[in-house]
C-alpha cells in the first residue's frame, strides 16, 4: 500500500513541471499566433473599429503582453480555468461536454484494438516464422501504413453512405424513444465506424508488441525449464510465453495514449464527434487562450493518469516491476 | 416577375419544380396550427442579441424573438409593419418619425412602449451595434412625445431611404426595462432573450439545441402557427444532410448541406430544394487589391486581372450555378440602385494581356511579369476554391500567385489591420442599401483594423465625393443617382473585382410550409410558417 | 559496416519490398516535372471526370477540373522532403540533447528530460496542428510542428545508450585525460547509436507522412503545392459521385507510408541479426 501511495505521490509531484510547460506552452503558442479572439469573432460579425475595441476591452484582451502573462499565472496559481471566449462559457463547463465522448471513442478503440490485435499476435507468436506469422506480420505493417482519416472516409463512404449500415456521423441519434438502453445501443452503433477508422493501426501496434514478446518469451529460460519440467505444450504457451509478452503490451498502450487523443482530432472532426480533439482545433482557430490551455492540461492530466493506471497494473501483475521510480 | 427571372438562373429544373409547387401550395392549402419544428443550427453565437449584433447567425434564432420595426417583403415597396406600422421621414432629413403598432407586449407581460424603441435606438443600436453605429452615427436623439410615437431626430440630414433600408436588419427593439439596469453588454438577457416576437426564449442547452415556444400574446392574431421550433446544434454538413433525409431535422438554411449534395437531396421524394428567400442578403464573391503595391495601384492592371475571370467558369464550377455573375457593387436584386449598363470587364484573356503589357510589365525569363500573395477568406469553401482558381487565372496571364493559407482570425489581422496582402478574396454582404455595408468598401481615410472595408488603400476623392453628398442625399431621387453614379466609377476605377454574387439554398421537407417567403426569410420571423404534417 | 548492412537489408523480404516501393516513390518525386511538364494545378478538363473515361486523364479529375494523377505524382516530393526533413530534424535535436543529457547528467539533465516529459506526454498531433496554426504551412513551419514532438524518443534512446557508454573503461579515462565532455560524447555516441537511430528514422518519417496528410487533410497544409491529404479533404464533399478524389490519392500516401515502414522492418531484421 505505502508503495503505490509513494507512487501515486511522485508521479503527482513529478506531474506538476509538465503540466506547468504544457501550459505555459499554449499560452505562448496564442500569443504569438496572428489575430486575436476578436478578430476571430469579427470574420463572422464584422463591425467598425470601435465594436471590435469595445469587444477587447470586456473580453480583457486589450493590454500589454506583461498584463495577459499575469493575468494567465494569476488563473493558474489559483487553478481558476476561466472563460471561453469561442464559447462564451466557463472552460471547465465546456470541457466536461466534450471530455467523455473522446474517453468513450478511446476506450471502444482500445478494447476493440487490443481485443483483436492480441488475439491475432498471440495467433502470430504461436509459431514464429510459419506462413500464419508471415501473413498475419505482413498485414499488421499494412494496417500500420493506412491513414486513418483515409480509412474512416473509406468506412463512410462504403457502410454508411453506399450501403446505410452506420450512421455518417454524430454521437448519438438527436432522439431515441425507448429508455437507456436503445439510447446505449444508439450510442455503440454510432462508434463502429470511427472505432474502426481509429483503431486499425492500434489493432498492428498490439499485435507487433505481443508477437515480439512471445518470439522473445520462446527462447527465454522460463520456457526451457517449463518444458524440462514436463508441462504440456498449450501450458507453456500460456504460462511461459503469453503471460509476460503481455506486460509489454500493457506498456505500449499506455505510451501510446497520446497519440490516441491527437488521431482522435482527426476522427472527431471526420465524424462530427463533439470531442476533446476538435475542442483543440475550435480553441486554436478562435485564438481562445484559456480553452487551450484547459484543453492541453486536460489531456495531459489523462494521459498521466492513464500511464499511472498502467504503471499500476502492472506493478500487480508482476510484483518484481514494483520498484518504480517516478 | 421575379420567380421567372430566378428559373433561368437556378440549377436543375428538378429545383425550380419544387419551387413553383412549394409557393402554389403555400397559396392554396389552409394553415394549420401546432406542430414541433426542428431545424439545423451550425453555430452558437456568443451574444444572440440582434440589436448588438446584427449577423445572420444571430438573426437565425434571435429574430424570432425579437422583432424588428418592419421587415422586408416581396414587392410592394419592400417593407412590411412590424413593431411600427407607420415611417415617415421629414422633407429637411433630420427627423423620422415611427408609429408603433398597438397591443404588443413584451413575453414577460410588460407592455411595449416607445420608451423601448429610444432606450433601443441611443442606447443599443447607435453605441453598441456592429452595423448601427455607421448608420445611426448621427442620431442625436430620439423623442417619445407618446407611447406610441416616436422621433429619431439626426444631427445632420440623413435620407430617409437609408433609414427605411436598415429597419429589418438594424432595428430589433428590446425591452427597456430590463435593459436599463447595469452594463448592457453583460446583460443575461444577451442570451435569454425577451422580446415581442411571435416565439419566446425556452431553453437553450449548450452544445445541443436552442428550443423556442410559441408565444401565446402574440399581436398578429392566430400566430405563430407552430408550436415551438428547436433549433439542433449540428456543426457538421454531413451529419445535417443525413438528419434532414431521416426526417430528423425539418430544415436546413443557409446552404447548410453542402452544394454538392443539393442535387441529389432535391430528388429525395419529400425534400425540396429551396433556392429563394436570401436575395436581402446577398453575399458577393470580391478580389480585393491593395493599392500600395506599385503594380497594382495602376488601373490597367486591375483591369486586366478582372479580364483574366471567367466569370461563367466559376459560377458554374464553383458554385455549381447557385450564382449569378456580378460585375459591380450593387447586387442586381436591388433594383432601385443596380445599374445595368455598367462596362464590360469580360473574360478576355487577350486583352488583359495587353493591358498589362501597356501598363509596361512585360512577362520576364520565367513567363511571369511580377509575383502577388493572394489570401483567400477561409470561411466559404467557395472563397477558397475560388483562391485555386484565380491563382492559375492569374499564372495564365502572367502572374505568379502564391496562396496563403490562413484561418478567419490570421486573415483578417491580414488583410484588414496588417495590410499584408496583394490581393485578398473577400465576401462581403450587401444589406439592402449601398450605405450600410458596401460605401466602406470604397470610402477612404478609415483606419486599420475594420473588417470587410477598404483596407485596400484606394483613395480617390472623386468616389468619397459621392460616397459623402449621397450619405446626406435626403432626395430618394438624388440619392439613387449619386449611387448610379458611383457604380460607374467603381467600374472604371475598379479598386476591387466584384466576381459574382451569391445566396444560400435552404434543404426543407416539403410539409414545411410558407418557407422562403420573404427575401430575408431564415432571418426573419416565421411566425406564418406551418406545418402540413 | 555499412557495406554488409545494406547487402542484410536487401535480403529481407520486407527490406526488399520496401525498397523497391520507395525506389518507386523517389522516381516519381524526381520525374513529376517530367512526366506531367504542365503545372499540376492547370484547369485541364471538366471536373469530376471518372477514371478511365478520357485517356488523358487516367485517374480522372477533381472539382476544379484538374488532373488527378498529375496533382498526385507532384504531390510525391514535397511529402517526402517534408517527412525526411523531419526525420533529420529531429534525429539531430534528439542525439545532440541524448548526448548532453547522458554526459553531464545533474541538471542539464533533469532539464533537458523535464522538457522531453512534456512533449511525449501532450498528444502530438495536437501539438502539430496548434503550431502549424501558428506559424504557418511552409515548410520550415511545418518541420518544426512535426519534429517538436519527434525528437523525445531517439533522445532517450541515444540518452541510455550513452550513461551506458559513460561507465565503459575507455571513457573514464578520456575524462580522466582530461578530453572535452562533449567530445567524448560524440565519439561515443556515433558510432554506437546511430544503428538504434536508424531503426527510429524509419518509424519517425512513417509518422511525419501520416501526420502532414491529415493536417493537409484539417486544412493546415500549404496551397501551392499539390498534397494527397488536401486531395482527400476536397474529395469528401464528393465522395458520393465521385470517389475517385478520395480513393487515389488515399492509395498514394499508403503505398509511400508502407514502403517506408518495410524498409524500417528490414533494417530491424538487418541489425538484430548483426547483433544476435
Amino acid at each position: 500500500m505505502t508503495r503505490v501511495l509513494r507512487l501515486l505521490a511522485l508521479r503527482a509531484l513529478s506531474a506538476i513541471p509538465t503540466l506547468l510547460i504544457v501550459a505555459f506552452g499554449a499560452f505562448m503558442l496564442l500569443e504569438f499566433a496572428p489575430g486575436d479572439a476578436v478578430d476571430a469573432y469579427l470574420a463572422q460579425t464584422g463591425g467598425d473599429a470601435g465594436f471590435a475595441a469595445e469587444l477587447r476591452r470586456s473580453l480583457g484582451l486589450g493590454g500589454t503582453f506583461a498584463e495577459r502573462l499575469a493575468g494567465f499565472l494569476v488563473s493558474l496559481a489559483t487553478l481558476d480555468l476561466g472563460q471561453s471566449v469561442v464559447f462564451a462559457r466557463p472552460v471547465a463547463s465546456v470541457i466536461a461536454e466534450r471530455l467523455p465522448n473522446t474517453l468513450l471513442l478511446m476506450a471502444s478503440t482500445t478494447l476493440f484494438a487490443a481485443g483483436i490485435g492480441l488475439g491475432l499476435g498471440m495467433l502470430a507468436g504461436r509459431r514464429p516464422s510459419s506462413l500464419a506469422d508471415h501473413g498475419i506480420s505482413t498485414a499488421a505493417l499494412v494496417l500500420l501504413a493506412i491513414p486513418n482519416f483515409w480509412l474512416g472516409l473509406l468506412l463512410v463512404v462504403g457502410l454508411a453512405v453506399s450501403w446505410p449500415l452506420f450512421p455518417v456521423a454524430g454521437i448519438r441519434s438527436l432522439t431515441t424513444t425507448g429508455g437507456p438502453a436503445v439510447a446505449l445501443l444508439d450510442l455503440l452503433h454510432h462508434l463502429v465506424l470511427p472505432t474502426l477508422a481509429l483503431g486499425a493501426g492500434y489493432i498492428a501496434l498490439y499485435l507487433r508488441t505481443l508477437r515480439a514478446g512471445m518470439v522473445e518469451a520462446w527462447q527465454s529460460d522460463h520456457v526451457r525449464a517449463a518444458r524440462a519440467r514436463g508441462l504440456s505444450e498449450s501450458s507453456v504457451l500460456r504460462r511461459g510465453v503469453v503471460r509476460p509478452a503481455l506486460l509489454p503490451s500493457l506498456v505500449v498502450a499506455g505510451q501510446n495514449i497520446g497519440t490516441l487523443v491527437g488521431g482522435s482530432v482527426v476522427v472527431e472532426t471526420l465524424f462530427s464527434i463533439p470531442g476533446m480533439g476538435r475542442l483543440a482545433f475550435e480553441a486554436v482557430t478562435g485564438r481562445d487562450t484559456a480553452l487551450l490551455v484547459g484543453v492541453v492540461m486536460s489531456a495531459t492530466l489523462m494521459v498521466l493518469a492513464i500511464n499511472l493506471v498502467v504503471d499500476l497494473a502492472m506493478a500487480w501483475v508482476d510484483p518484481r516491476l514494483g520498484a518504480i521510480d517516478g | 416577375m421575379a420567380l421567372h427571372r430566378r428559373d433561368i438562373l437556378a440549377g436543375a429544373t428538378a429545383l425550380t419544380a419544387a419551387a413553383i409547387s412549394s409557393k402554389a401550395r403555400a397559396q392554396v392549402a389552409a394553415p394549420r396550427s401546432g406542430g414541433i419544428l426542428t431545424v439545423a443550427a451550425d453555430t452558437e453565437p456568443r451574444n444572440l442579441n440582434p440589436a448588438i449584433v446584427a449577423s445572420n447567425g444571430v438573426f437565425y434564432v434571435a429574430s424570432k424573438v425579437i422583432e424588428p420595426l418592419a421587415e422586408m417583403i416581396d414587392g410592394g415597396d419592400g417593407l412590411a409593419p412590424r413593431l411600427a406600422t407607420r415611417w415617415e421621414g421629414s422633407p429637411d432629413g433630420r427627423n423620422v418619425t415611427f408609429t408603433l403598432r398597438d397591443g404588443v407586449s413584451w413575453h414577460d407581460g410588460k407592455p411595449f412602449t416607445s420608451a423601448d424603441v429610444a432606450f433601443s435606438a441611443m442606447r443599443l443600436w447607435k453605441p453598441l451595434q456592429n452595423l448601427g453605429r455607421i448608420v445611426f452615427k448621427n442620431l442625436e436623439a430620439v423623442d417619445t412625445p407618446d407611447a406610441r410615437t416616436v422621433v429619431f431626430r439626426f444631427s445632420v440630414p440623413t435620407p430617409f431611404q437609408l433609414v427605411r433600408n436598415a429597419l429589418p436588419g438594424l432595428a430589433s427593439v428590446v425591452p427597456k426595462h430590463l435593459y436599463d439596469v447595469g452594463d448592457i453588454a453583460t446583460n443575461p438577457a444577451n442570451m435569454r432573450l425577451i422580446g415581442t416576437g411571435p416565439f419566446r426564449f425556452a431553453e437553450h442547452r449548450p452544445g445541443e439545441f436552442y428550443r423556442l415556444e410559441k408565444n401565446p400574446a402574440y399581436w398578429e392574431a392566430g400566430r405563430p402557427y407552430l408550436d415551438q421550433i428547436i433549433y439542433r446544434v449540428l456543426p457538421d454538413r454531413g451529419a445535417i444532410a443525413a438528419a434532414l433525409e431521416a426526417n430528423q431535422i425539418q430544415l436546413a438554411a443557409f446552404s447548410a448541406v453542402p452544394l454538392a449534395d443539393m442535387e441529389r437531396l432535391g430528388k429525395v421524394p419529400g425534400i425540396a430544394v429551396i433556392p429563394q428567400g436570401y436575395d436581402g442578403i446577398t453575399y458577393q464573391l470580391t478580389v480585393e487589391i491593395n493599392h500600395r503595391r506599385k503594380e497594382l495601384a495602376d488601373a490597367r492592371v486591375r483591369r486586366a486581372i478582372a479580364h483574366a475571370i471567367d466569370r461563367k467558369f466559376v459560377v458554374d464550377t464553383i458554385f455549381l450555378g447557385y450564382a449569378k455573375p456580378s460585375n459591380g457593387p450593387v447586387p442586381a436584386f436591388d433594383k432601385q440602385f443596380h445599374r445595368t449598363d455598367l462596362p464590360d470587364s469580360g473574360f478576355d484573356r487577350r486583352r488583359a494581356e495587353a493591358l498589362l503589357d501597356e501598363a509596361g510589365l512585360p512577362r520576364g525569363g520565367n513567363g511571369m511579369r511580377f509575383s502577388v500573395r493572394l489570401l483567400p477568406a477561409p470561411w466559404f469553401e467557395q472563397t477558397r476554391q475560388f483562391g485555386d482558381y484565380l491563382r492559375q487565372a492569374l499564372r495564365a496571364v502572367g502572374i505568379d500567385a502564391q496562396i496563403a493559407n490562413n484561418d478567419p482570425a490570421a486573415h483578417l489581422k491580414a488583410v484588414y489591420t496588417d495590410h499584408a496582402f496583394d490581393i485578398a478574396i473577400g465576401s462581403p454582404v450587401y444589406r439592402n442599401d449601398p450605405a450600410i455595408s458596401t460605401t466602406i468598401l470604397y470610402e477612404s481615410g478609415l483606419p486599420a483594423g475594420v473588417p470587410f472595408s477598404n483596407q485596400y488603400g484606394y483613395a480617390s476623392p472623386a468616389m468619397d465625393g459621392l460616397i459623402r453628398r449621397a450619405a446626406s442625399a435626403v432626395d430618394p431621387a438624388e440619392r439613387t443617382a449619386l449611387y448610379r453614379d458611383m457604380q460607374t466609377l467603381a467600374a472604371t476605377d475598379l479598386p476591387l473585382i466584384h466576381v459574382a454574387e451569391f445566396t444560400f439554398l435552404t434543404v426543407a421537407r416539403r410539409t414545411v410550409m410558407n418557407v422562403a417567403n420573404n427575401p430575408r426569410w431564415a432571418t426573419s420571423h416565421w411566425a406564418d410558417t406551418w406545418l402540413s404534417a | 559496416m555499412g557495406d554488409s548492412l545494406a547487402a542484410r537489408l536487401l535480403g529481407t523480404t520486407a527490406g526488399l519490398a520496401g525498397l523497391l516501393l520507395l525506389l518507386a516513390a523517389a522516381i516519381m518525386a524526381m520525374a513529376a516535372p517530367w512526366l506531367f511538364p504542365a503545372d499540376p494545378f492547370d484547369i485541364v478538363a471538366r471536373p469530376l471526370l471518372h477514371p478511365f473515361s478520357q485517356m488523358q486523364h487516367p485517374l480522372g479529375t477533381d472539382r476544379l477540373g484538374r488532373d488527378l494523377l498529375a496533382m498526385i505524382a507532384h504531390g510525391t516530393r514535397p511529402s517526402l522532403v517534408t517527412a525526411l526533413s523531419v526525420a533529420a530534424v529531429a534525429l539531430g535535436i534528439g542525439l545532440a540533447a541524448g548526448a548532453l543529457a547522458g554526459m553531464f547528467g545533474g541538471l542539464v539533465d533533469e532539464l533537458i528530460m523535464r522538457l522531453a516529459d512534456a512533449l511525449q506526454t501532450v498528444p502530438s498531433f495536437v501539438v502539430a496542428l496548434a503550431v502549424v496554426s501558428v506559424l504557418g504551412p511552409s515548410l520550415p513551419g511545418l518541420v518544426a510542428a512535426l519534429s517538436l514532438s519527434a525528437w523525445t524518443a531517439p533522445a532517450r534512446v541515444v540518452r541510455a545508450e550513452v550513461m551506458r557508454l559513460r561507465s565503459a573503461a575507455f571513457v573514464e579515462s578520456s575524462l580522466l585525460l582530461g578530453r572535452n565532455r562533449a567530445i567524448v560524447a560524440l565519439q561515443v555516441v556515433l558510432p554506437n547509436a546511430i544503428a538504434v537511430a536508424l531503426a527510429l528514422a524509419a518509424v519517425i518519417v512513417a509518422g511525419a507522412l501520416l501526420s502532414e496528410a491529415a493536417l493537409s487533410f484539417l486544412g493546415l497544409g500549404d496551397p501551392n503545392r499539390p498534397s494527397w491529404g488536401a486531395l482527400i479533404a476536397e474529395g469528401r464533399q464528393v465522395m458520393r459521385t465521385a470517389p475517385h478524389v478520395i480513393i487515389a490519392p488515399g492509395i498514394a500516401l499508403f503505398l509511400t507510408v508502407l514502403a517506408v515502414s518495410l524498409v524500417g522492418e528490414g533494417l530491424a531484421k538487418a541489425l538484430s541479426r548483426r547483433n544476435s
